[in-house]
């Protein structure tokens, strides 16, 4: 044989290959039609964006085989096929597919065979829109614990694939405790992240620089504990808070965080300095969670009448907001956006659109810390009609921490609906119309990585872009000795 | 007929009586120290848990000493793992000593002893072993090369590949090697190799910080290797780490002294007699040093509670020399279990309420051990707590899996008992209990029908209260509010009021004996009864129940010989402790609540 003719053998040999591989992956034409697919996770009727990762599910009814069939209206999809009931779909055919379909429906027919028949699961449905989500997200790993913590950190994970990379590890700081990390309007570039216990201090990344400072001085609290980045870059609005835990003895119900104290300051990253506005800080009662509104007009924060901790379950928040005039660094007059006390139900987390139309909140039966209360839900706040709306993204445990994408089509929330205790992220498409779609669980390369994983999801905030400081220069940062903020009162 | 020379035959014996030693050291003395080990970790055939060891220098050791380690389940395993582990650290050395002129069977036994040491401390885990083990097996490679371009060559490649190995053990080989060099291959090419594998030493674990793991700076070049280790690990890792350059050091200088080519210690009497002295004298210093045997009687108590063998705990307990909060705290769990806690508690050492509960420490010991009370109580949610910190503090162990999956069961969290359950799936020995307990997510109906957890489900509280865990207080009244019926709650409180002395709170609980069902009254009580009776002229003792003559007639014999004392306490104390030592008479007058407690057990 010359070497042409081994080359031709060869090519055929491939096609072969080629269409016996493809001949495989066709839909089982006597298949029997079976209910509904049982998958894992519930991704059916949902609505995704456009960048997504791929979807990856686990189906939970067993049989010898299974394959499974992609494909929207306008073209053929992929197919993909499995002995174990994971579905892994290679990222690139996913890619193209959701390209295919924006702005229409993703279909996904389930087949699986047993006892040597071939079954076919009713479609799932599944609606692809065109509004990207921003393509990072951050959040906080770490066992949902009481009082220990072992290992943690802060990911960011790249939406549009299953990149995760860590921002800061605290194996890298002596076992510190990292958290709060918060950002200037979605951007990676101006954000801020608390180092407690060891190496104590709040690290600042905001214009090309990092820095690390104390906010604790003598007028205040405590340091800055919940953060708010106004939308500007500068200004920083913190809870300051003492903070007590304790641990119910019903089953179902774990652990109680109250506070014993708290007020608002506003910190001024240019300059170091944390300013007390008189307007808050009376001492009959607690402020705690402040959110700028999108222009950076506003604080909103929930405040509660001050009660003796042991009465915690009678501490109910209301919502308030405030004006800021940024030129005085002052604050306006408080008003009450929601009375929740005097209808038995407290307010915490108020997230506002980015168009400023609407805020998020979580609701619950008293207190603040709502994700340790399986009672609290989302709820929708139409900033311009004043009306409330539960929407239909609640389970029977807790809602919690909340973020709105850069664009206000998307809201990522935290729950723990899969176990009442580890923390997952769902995203819900938030239409033009203001309704929330069925949320999804962050998709994962393994499928069944959730069921598994022994860490919470904390705080899910979204970002446009990577943030690019590497580790070991935050966490030189975070050794370092941290700079005390000055201290400024404002008169009324 | 091959004649076996006379040496040979004399160095089998001793490396046998040795190795038979070191495995009769591990598998009788420290069984329970081996178990305890096992215990504190949970090797999982999973591939994310095995990525997870490549976060860190010298992470394949770890997790070959984790893989090794799971096999102590078995003490018997464990101890001839750990024999193995020391045979191989004798002909390592051995062969290294060889090759540079000393022969000398002492010498090899020397790093075997220090190494029995250092294994005898639970805080040096086997990977550790493991370590000296591949250093040695890789400088014993790099000095068999004779050709130096080879041995160069071996020495650099085999130093970056053991980085990543096990770190700070490629540091000590590539230590030992250039040390080597340096005494025994003099030349240029020799320099060389000094100059690359300083270099390397240096600039390997740098790279591996900059753009691998996310580590401390300083750990690049320590980790595996912590040296926050306590003082008994260190009193014997530091000479073990020394043993062997300083053995390369000294055989050189001498040679250099003596003009000789080598040392030869063969086995003439004078030899023999002067090593037999010093290997002798360093199995005394191992085991007056090294060896534990407090804290291996108290492990062998908690291995006892872990099979439920209250009946061996209690004498075990009585074996304990001294007060060890820990072993108080287990004998009363096995003295409520075995029924005898209201009879015959008093007939174990006793120190205040440090004794029934721990007190809460964020540390890792407290929460292992102290959710176990909690849990026997009923209440619940405080034994999730318990072992959810201990699962923090320790890290994923078998112990606080399974009660954290059976807390959840017992709260009818199921999907929680589940994911717990799914990490005891993927190990080797405990994924039977795992399958077992399984059985009760398929059927949740068979948790009430259940023996042990059908009987916390019948605790379950029905009223919540937040918990307030302190050395007065666990919340034990609260559990007598849910559940009045909570007989180990009730004789926990009046455990508590008796060894706090405080005879009111105990006279105001005395009522619930008829509603928990005794037939009689337990002799500690009838004590205090009798006592509270004297003191205050207040019968209280409940309808139905009355107190016996021989405890009257005994407390009239106590009182006599007391007011014989004539207030001499110390002599009062002497007169009685024989005959009334094991009364609550005895403990109120002359006990002084949790004074004699080792607050701090050394397992922790």
């Amino acid at each position: 044989m010359d070497r042409l003719t081994i080359k031709r053998f060869i090519f055929a040999a491939g096609v072969l290959t080629l269409m016996a591989s493809s001949c495989k992956n066709i839909a089982p034409g006597q298949a029997i039609p079976s209910g509904k697919a049982n998958i894992y996770p519930d991704y059916v009727n949902v609505t995704i964006p456009v960048n997504i990762a791929p979807l990856n599910f686990n189906i939970v009814d067993s049989a010898e085989k299974y394959l499974v069939h992609f494909h929207g209206n306008k073209g053929d999809g992929f197919f993909i096929t499995s002995d174990n009931g994971k579905i892994v779909i290679p990222e690139r055919k996913w890619k193209g597919l959701l390209r295919q379909s924006s702005g229409s429906d993703l279909l996904v027919d389930v087949y699986f065979r047993r006892d040597g028949q071939w079954f076919r699961n009713e479609s799932i449905i599944n609606r692809v829109v065109p509004d990207s989500i921003d393509s990072h997200l951050v959040y906080r790993l770490i066992e949902p614990g009481f009082e220990t913590w072992n290992k943690m950190g802060i990911y960011q994970r790249n939406l549009e694939s299953f990149h995760e990379s860590p921002v800061i590890v605290n194996e890298m700081s002596d076992g510190n405790c990292v958290n709060c990390h918060s950002f200037s309007s979605h951007s990676s570039g101006t954000m801020l992240i608390h180092s407690r216990a060891l190496h104590a201090g709040t690290i600042i990344m905001r214009k090309g620089k990092v820095s690390k400072v104390n906010t604790k001085t003598d007028s205040t609290i405590s340091a800055g504990v919940y953060p708010s980045w106004h939308p500007g870059g500068r200004y920083v609005a913190f809870s300051v808070n003492h903070i007590v835990q304790s641990f119910h003895a019903l089953p179902g119900r774990k652990v109680e965080v109250i506070d014993t104290l708290s007020d608002l300051i506003l910190y001024d990253a240019e300059n170091n300095c944390v300013i007390k506005d008189p307007v808050f800080g009376s001492p009959d009662s607690y402020e705690t969670f402040p959110s700028w509104s999108p222009d950076g007009g506003y604080l909103y924060f929930c405040s509660a009448a001050r009660h003796d901790y042991r009465e915690y379950d009678q501490i109910r928040y209301d919502l308030l907001r405030v004006s800021f005039d940024i030129s005085t660094e002052k604050f306006g007059k408080i008003d009450t956006v929601i009375s929740a006390a005097k209808n038995g139900y407290s307010v915490s987390f108020p997230r506002i659109s980015p168009d400023g139309k609407y805020l998020l909140y979580c609701k619950t039966g008293y207190g603040n810390f709502t994700i340790w209360h399986d009672d609290s839900d989302l709820v929708l706040l139409d900033l311009e009609k004043g009306t409330t709306a539960v929407p239909d993204i609640n389970s029977t445990r807790a809602e919690s921490y909340h973020t709105w994408s850069s664009g206000g089509r998307w809201v990522v929330f935290s729950s723990r609906r899969e176990d009442g205790t580890y923390t997952r992220l769902y995203f819900s498409y938030f239409d033009r119309n203001g309704v929330f779609s069925k949320p999804f669980l962050l998709p994962q390369k393994d499928p069944v990585h959730n069921i598994n994983l022994l860490k919470s999801y904390n705080i899910p905030e979204l970002v446009v872009s990577r943030i690019k400081q590497d580790p070991r220069l935050l966490n030189r940062v975070i050794r370092s000795q941290a700079e005390d903020a000055t201290f400024k009162k404002t008169k009324n | 007929m091959k004649i076996v020379p006379v040496n040979s035959i004399l160095r089998i014996i001793v490396l046998s009586v040795s190795l038979t030693g070191l495995f009769l050291y591990f598998g009788v003395f420290n069984r329970f120290h081996l178990s305890y080990l096992e215990q504190n970790q949970l090797f999982r055939y999973n591939a994310d848990y095995l990525s997870d060891f490549f976060s860190v220098p010298g992470g394949l050791i770890t997790l070959a000493g984790s893989f090794l380690t799971q096999f102590f389940h078995f003490p018997w395993a464990g101890a001839i793992i750990l024999t193995l582990i020391g045979a191989l650290i004798i002909v390592l050395s051995q062969f290294i000593f060889r090759k540079t002129g000393l022969h000398g069977i002492l010498f090899s036994l020397i790093p075997l002893l220090l190494l029995a040491a250092l294994q005898s401390n639970h805080n040096h885990p086997v990977f550790l072993s493991l370590g000296w083990i591949i250093s040695l097996a890789c400088v014993a490679a790099f000095i068999s090369i004779e050709n130096n371009r080879l041995r160069f060559w071996f020495g650099i490649v085999s130093f970056v590949l053991l980085y990543f190995v096990a770190g700070f053990f490629s540091i000590l080989t590539i230590g030992l090697e250039i040390l080597y060099e340096l005494l025994y291959k003099k030349g240029i090419r020799g320099y060389r190799f000094m100059v690359a594998a300083i270099f390397l030493s240096f600039i390997i674990p740098l790279l591996g910080w900059k753009y691998i793991y996310l580590i401390p700076v300083s750990q690049a070049w320590l980790l595996p290797v912590s040296l926050s280790s306590p003082a008994p690990v260190k009193a014997f890792f530091y000479p073990m780490l020394l043993y062997f350059p300083l053995v390369l050091l000294l055989t050189f200088t001498g040679k250099q002294i003596l003009k000789k080519t080598g040392f030869n210690f063969s086995w003439k009497w004078q030899y023999m007699i002067s090593g037999a002295a010093v290997y002798f004298l360093s199995i005394f210093m191992l085991i007056h040093f090294a060896y534990d045997r407090k804290n291996e009687l108290f492990l062998s108590i908690d291995f006892s509670y872990q099979s439920s063998d209250w009946e061996k705990v209690l004498d075990l307990s009585n074996k304990y020399p001294g007060n060890n909060q820990l072993v108080l705290y287990f004998t009363n769990i096995a003295l409520y279990k075995s029924g005898n806690m209201a009879d015959k508690m008093f007939q174990y050492r006793q120190s205040g309420t440090g004794g029934l509960w721990l007190e809460w420490k964020r540390n890792e010991t407290a929460p292992f051990f102290g959710g176990e009370v909690f849990y026997h109580l009923g209440y619940n949610n405080e034994a999730f707590r318990w072992a959810f910190e201990a699962m923090e503090a320790k890290g994923l162990n078998p112990r606080s899996l399974k009660r954290l999956a059976a807390t959840s069961l017992i709260n009818g969290n199921y999907a929680l008992a589940g994911k717990y359950l799914n990490y005891l799936d993927q190990t080797l020995f405990y994924r039977k209990w795992a399958k077992d307990e399984r059985r009760f997510l398929m059927d949740t109906t068979l948790i009430n029908r259940d023996n042990e957890l059908g009987e916390k489900r019948k605790f379950l509280l029905k009223n919540d209260f937040i918990a307030d865990i302190n050395v007065n207080n666990i919340g034990l009244n609260q559990l007598l509010v849910n559940h009045p019926e909570n007989r180990m709650a009730f004789e926990y409180l009046m455990a508590s009021c008796l060894l706090k002395k405080d005879l009111n709170a105990f006279a105001a609980n005395i009522y619930r004996l008829n509603d928990l069902g005794y037939e009689k009254i337990p002799t500690h009580y009838e004590e205090a009864l009798v006592l509270y009776q004297g003191l205050t002229k207040n019968n209280i003792v409940p309808a139905g129940f009355q107190i016996s003559n021989t405890t009257r007639e005994r407390f009239r014999n106590y009182a006599h010989i007391f007011a014989a004392s004539r207030n001499n306490m110390d002599k009062a104390a002497h007169a009685l402790s024989v005959d009334f030592g094991n009364t609550f008479w005895f403990y109120m007058q002359f006990a002084s609540e949790g004074s004699q407690s080792e607050r701090n057990s050394k397992t922790g």
